[in-house]
């Protein structure tokens, strides 16, 4: 148990922030493709 | 410049920036350093690398490259002034110096997933002596030393959107699934949880002991390729508006996970499949290369499915170490670009020059091992130039005007502070400590400049490197041309 906590905890922080920073890149580039009004 | 030699996308220059990063310092250093220095302890503090050392410096670079629109050389020179070119040309021989050995490394990895394609590894196949073969018989090492700074030359010569972006948009998605098939099937066999515990379990006492940090902060530099000039030369190629910050913590981010799914593919099986616990620690003390290609070897027969895991695990060994050279030739090539040569007589050169410079590395292990012993640990002297080229700028000038204009997360003053105070005395510490190291731990030979793993060795290849460029700054100065292309 102790096991999976700790994974859990060091691949939230940094698969956590990896996903973060592609999901926010990701809504930055599609946002630019839009046509503004 | 052209357009042609601009990145298409921003994804094309994160592609590329990420398979910069992500070597095979993650696949088979990083599970070790993780699995000797306190599993989870070691996680946190190469996290903390992340921050105070390694994430200001790749946005250093990236707004150096964007600002001067030049490789190191010419960077350094438009940045810092004429007086310190030799700073630039420093960054850049270092990171061909290690070119020419990571050539060959590449072409171990390539050697290993021709083998594996051809279900070499088989159980009772002694993989010690495969592996001792191999680097005995000079043809084959320099064969395939040839066949990857070939194929590197081949895309680099196509240019940054046919070549380099091209390569990277198929080669990184491609790695992260292998290394997400490796972990899934590593931590899926009976008895992967002792080395699941082992990578995650913190040990908080190791983080009390200074060889920690050293290898944490050591790991995140080398692993991010923070100080190598690669990310500032790929910023030549970027619009003028990308993101800086938000780019290069994604890298940063990215290059960690690679590491940690590598961590969770290697350890987990060695621990699962080794006969006893003695047989597995010994496993991950067998260096970088006897971890992978001995150790791993042998135990692929003995995974169910080992024979599709191991092409998919070197494959990605592969592209992992490809996407790197690309990057560390096209620092090479930049720089002839520079001085005004066209891309594809300076691809032809600096392809030409790594083959044969890489030689020596191919044809003599132990060179290998001596120039990877004295150019790795440069890098951080390549880090503290970058420093020191902000803080002659103006770190708040460098953030205020360079970073935050175009950046989705905007840096505060902390980032100034990191770079002017904390980032020194890492860079100070680090070396400090590993020179240290060096004179206590071989107290009777560390003064020899002709061993191969002595303190002095590195210290006399250093001041070669050094004296040379600084009697040639002037030259080198003027051997850029002098107005940059403009772009966008």
């Amino acid at each position: 148990m102790e096991t999976y906590f700790w994974m859990a905890i060091m691949l939230a922080i940094n698969w956590g922030g990896f996903i973060y920073l592609l999901v926010r890149t990701s809504r930055k580039e599609v946002a630019k493709t839009k046509p503004k009004p | 410049m052209s357009t042609k030699d601009q990145f298409l996308s921003r994804w094309g220059f994160l592609a590329a920036a990420l398979g910069m990063a992500i070597g095979t310092g993650n696949i088979w250093r990083f599970p070790r350093m993780a699995a000797q220095y306190g599993g989870g302890a070691f996680i946190l503090a190469y996290t903390l690398a992340l921050f105070l050392w390694s994430a200001p410096l790749l946005m250093s670079e990236m707004a150096i490259g964007r600002k001067t629109r030049r490789g190191p050389i010419g960077g350094f020179r438009d940045f810092l002034g004429r007086r310190h070119t030799w700073m630039g040309a420093w960054m850049v021989m270092v990171c061909m110096l290690i070119t020419f050995y990571y050539s060959v490394v590449t072409g171990y990895c390539l050697k290993y997933f021709v083998l594996a394609m051809q279900g070499a590894f088989k159980e009772g196949v002694d993989t010690t002596a495969l592996w001792n073969n191999f680097l005995s018989t000079p043809l084959q090492t320099v064969l395939f030393h040839a066949l990857a700074i070939g194929l590197c030359g081949l895309v680099i010569y196509k240019g940054i959107q046919s070549g380099v972006e091209r390569v990277a948009k198929l080669m990184v998605p491609a790695l992260f699934i292998f290394l997400i098939v490796a972990a899934a099937r590593a931590i899926t066999l009976a008895g992967a949880g002792a080395g699941l515990r082992y990578l995650f379990v913190p040990d908080w006492s190791k983080l009390g002991q200074p060889a920690t940090w050293l290898q944490a902060f050591t790991q995140s530099a080398w692993s991010t390729g923070a100080g190598w000039g690669l990310l500032l030369t790929y910023a030549i190629y970027t619009s003028k508006r990308e993101d800086i910050s938000q780019n290069c913590l994604l890298v940063g981010f990215g290059d960690q996970s690679a590491a940690l799914l590598a961590g969770m593919a290697i350890i987990p099986t060695i621990f699962a499949l080794s006969p006893n616990l003695e047989r597995a620690n010994s496993a991950m003390a067998s260096g970088n290369t006897g971890l992978t290609f001995i150790s791993l070897a042998q135990l692929f027969p003995k995974m169910p499915g080992g024979a599709i895991v191991a092409p998919i695990f070197f494959l990605a060994m592969v592209f992992a170490a490809f996407t790197s050279l690309i990057a560390m030739v096209e620092v090479g090539v930049r720089s002839f670009i520079d001085a005004g040569w066209g891309r594809k007589k300076s691809t032809v050169v600096v392809v030409i020059g790594c083959l044969l410079l890489g030689l020596p590395s191919a044809i003599i292990p132990s060179f290998l091992e001596n120039q990877d012993w004295v150019w790795g640990v440069a890098l951080l002297l390549s880090g503290f130039f970058v420093i020191l080229a902000v803080w002659k700028f103006g770190a708040d000038k460098v953030r205020t005007e360079l970073i935050n204009p175009s950046a989705d997360i905007k840096m505060g003053r902390w980032w100034s502070f990191i770079i002017k105070f904390i980032s020194p005395v890492v860079f100070l510490v680090l070396t400090g400590w590993w020179f240290y190291r060096g004179i206590v731990d071989n107290p009777k030979n560390w003064w020899k400049p002709f061993s191969p793993f002595t303190t002095m060795t590195v210290l006399f290849q250093w001041a070669i490197l050094l004296v040379v460029l600084l009697a040639a700054n002037r030259l080198l100065a003027r051997w850029v041309k002098a107005s940059p292309p403009e772009v966008d």
